[in-house]
């Protein structure tokens, strides 16, 4: 049997019928006030009602965090943690935490971006998660697209799993009407797009994402030159650049690289700057955002529109995998500073793998 | 039994004669094809294509071809490719080629400007019609302009040319930057043979060994004998698009959006990403092509009008009943 996690976030999605657009801080007794109900255990059933494989052997959360949707589905189970009246993002943590030292082979959980991130932050990208949406905000590119989509990640998980995303909105801002999202992190979740494949695809999927992304960090060390300062924006793509030099990287900060060394570690802008004057030559090399495109002005604030001004266009490098950015209308920049973004406007090839390129186009 | 709309095949078998003759090549398997039957074969898709014998390589299936055009002229050169690109021999290329540099197609247009971005000797291979928008993507005028420059080879696959009724084959002679390859993969119906040939131009003719040719015996027979059905192939193909034009108007009447094709399958869009993975789940595959591009995009091969009719109950039943999570 393979054991299998399943953790339900039982007050994700209850402000949004109220319009209350998330639960985060405690906000879910003011949704209870107003009238909220909770949704997201029924929403786990409408995903186990489509399971069709017998040899899993679910851990779960106790009550309304898992328990009470596995009664009755035949699936065997147990339950693993201790929860109060109230659930917290500490119970969800705690209880994925026990799962992982019990063994699972993966993840499904219920909840919203929020849920994401506390799930995120226990089990790394070591074990894969099926992301479930429930929440208010569900913008990260992790949760499945329905509830088919999900079971079918249950019914044929196996070896191939990609990664994908998961978001840090600003609740406060969202209240307020403005999306401020960065990348929180990335999960690895099962690749299903390979059941979709007919006979003859050629190379129509990319293959493994992982090994795709090494091959860009390949291609961008063995052109790296000397005396070059190389920023590195955030995110797991670049990552592997700083693998491939043997560095540490800051997954969501940027740093900095000359000849092999680091140069810096999680930069903000005045240190770009500094580091920029001090060596001359630079090359900016940063991975879009999944889903929006933006390479400049959201989750890498650091690398301003001073910096881009000083480095200019020619020296900027886009790199990515085609599952990514090929999904992509277009790339965007918005930095605050209009000139600067139509600076960085135009066409702009964008790494994809060893010599492999695709050419964007930049709109601000 | 699952309905397979993924592969752009054709639905429909070659005749009795087609398979007689396939299975005639099966004699005297124990030998070589020998060098008449080959000249036989290049004569007569030469005949079909109104080009001499010398500019034809038949090859087994259209990958088969691209890679010994690879082999034979990307070393040094980009490659440019339109994204997506359903290119088998995009691994060899990146061995062999300088880089190779997608073009990224997008919707509602699919409009490509054709100014390369190659800074170098070029070779971009496109498909025409293309796939998987069924559109014809560049003019003639494009084309002139790209062949002006010497250093710049095109390669077309015209694989989809039955049922678009256009062709590029009269700029053969006049441009040695040129080649075209033409299959019997779809509308002859011989998939399963792969029997596909390049008309080159003279650069081509000069890099690849025309002499060379890899071809089994019952896949030639059986090209010889479907190329004499050619009337009866060319009345087929009307079906074939009428029931594409049929099928295009029940599935925009269904929510989907369906663009104009000039090829034997369908680009749509559907409100629901995952349609997909729900007809699957009702026997029906049709090509998903978020994987390298747009999510909620998918391509759907012409079958027989009762698969059709199939696809369109289950469509419809997937957009009325099903509920997804991002509704």
């Amino acid at each position: 049997m393979i054991k299998a996690g399943l953790v339900v976030n039982p007050i994700a999605g209850m402000g949004g019928n109220v319009g209350l657009k998330g639960t985060d801080g405690g906000l879910f007794r003011k949704a209870i006030e107003l009238g909220a109900r909770p949704s997201s255990g029924e929403r786990m059933r409408e995903v186990l009602s489509l399971v069709t494989r017998k040899d899993l052997y679910f851990l779960c959360g106790p009550g309304a965090m898992g328990e009470d949707c596995l009664k009755g589905t035949g699936f065997e189970f147990r339950v693993v943690g201790k929860i109060g009246a109230e659930t917290s993002a500490q119970d969800t943590k705690a209880v994925v935490r026990e799962m992982l030292r019990e063994g699972i082979r993966l993840l499904i959980f219920v909840g919203g971006d929020g849920t994401a991130r506390d799930v995120l932050d226990v089990v790394g990208l070591d074990t894969p998660v099926i992301a479930v949406p429930a929440g208010v905000k569900m913008f990260s590119a992790a949760f499945a697209i329905s509830a088919h989509a999900a079971a079918e990640m249950i019914n044929t998980f196996g070896q191939a799993f990609t990664e994908k995303e998961i978001l840090d909105i600003d609740e406060e801002a969202f209240r307020d009407n403005r999306l401020v999202a960065k990348p929180y992190g990335v999960v690895m979740v099962p690749d299903i797009q390979h059941l979709l494949q007919g006979k003859k695809t050629g190379s129509a999927v990319q293959g493994d994402v992982v090994d795709k992304k090494k091959e860009v960090a390949r291609f961008i060390v063995e052109n790296m030159v000397e005396d070059v300062l190389y920023i590195l924006g955030p995110g797991t793509t670049l990552k592997t650049v700083t693998d491939a030099l043997g560095l540490e990287k800051t997954l969501l900060g940027i740093d900095a690289v000359i000849n092999g060394k680091l140069a810096g570690k999680d930069l903000n802008e005045n240190q770009l700057l500094s580091l920029i004057e001090k060596f001359g030559k630079v090359k900016i090399i940063v991975t879009p955002i999944g889903g929006s495109g933006y390479i400049f002005g959201r989750g890498s604030r650091q690398i301003s529109s001073k910096v881009l001004a000083l480095a200019g266009k020619k020296n900027v490098m886009v790199a990515s995998t085609l599952d990514k950015v090929g999904g992509l209308d277009c790339l965007r920049v918005d930095t605050g500073d209009y000139e600067v973004d139509r600076s960085i406007s135009g066409k702009i090839p964008v790494i994809i793998g060893y010599k492999e390129e695709i050419i964007m186009e930049v709109k601000c | 039994m699952l309905i397979d709309l993924s592969s752009n095949e054709n639905p429909y078998a070659p005749s009795c004669k087609v398979a007689e003759a396939a299975i005639q090549g099966l004699e005297g398997m124990n030998r070589y094809v020998e060098p008449e039957e080959l000249h036989m074969l290049r004569k007569a898709l030469g005949e079909y294509c109104g080009v001499g014998t010398e500019r034809i390589l038949p090859g087994p299936g259209t990958g088969y071809l691209l890679e010994r055009v690879l082999c034979g002229l990307a070393v040094g050169r980009e490659l440019v490719v339109l994204n997506p690109a359903f290119l088998s021999c995009l691994d060899l290329a990146a061995r062999l080629c300088k880089r190779i540099v997608r073009l990224q197609l997008k919707p509602p247009s699919f409009e490509v400007d054709w100014t390369l971005p190659a800074s170098g000797p070029a070779l971009v291979i496109l498909e025409s019609p293309n796939n998987p928008t069924g559109q014809c993507l560049i003019s003639r005028e494009a084309l002139k302009s790209l062949l002006k420059n010497e250093d710049c080879l095109v390669l077309i696959d015209e694989a989809g040319y039955e049922y678009a009724g256009k062709t590029f084959m009269d700029l053969i002679p006049d441009h040695p930057n040129l080649a075209l390859c033409r299959t019997l993969d779809k509308a002859f119906g011989l998939a399963g043979l792969r029997v596909s040939w390049l008309v080159c131009g003279d650069a081509f003719m000069k890099a690849l060994h025309m002499e060379n040719v890899c071809l089994c015996r019952p896949a030639l027979r059986a090209a010889l004998a479907a190329l004499e059905e050619q009337r009866a192939v060319l009345e087929e193909v009307k079906g074939v698009i009428e029931e594409r034009e049929r099928l295009k108007a029940a599935l925009s009447q269904l929510g989907l959006e369906v663009f104009p094709s000039e090829a034997n399958y369908l680009l749509v869009r559907s409100p629901r990403p995952d349609l997909g993975l729900l007809l699957r789940k009702r026997g029906i595959l049709i090509a998903d092509l978020s994987g390298q591009w747009f999510s909620g995009y998918f391509r759907i091969s012409i079958g027989r009008p009762e698969e059709h009719q199939a696809l369109a109950t289950a469509v419809e039943d997937i957009l009325r009943t099903e509920e997804g999570f991002m509704d």
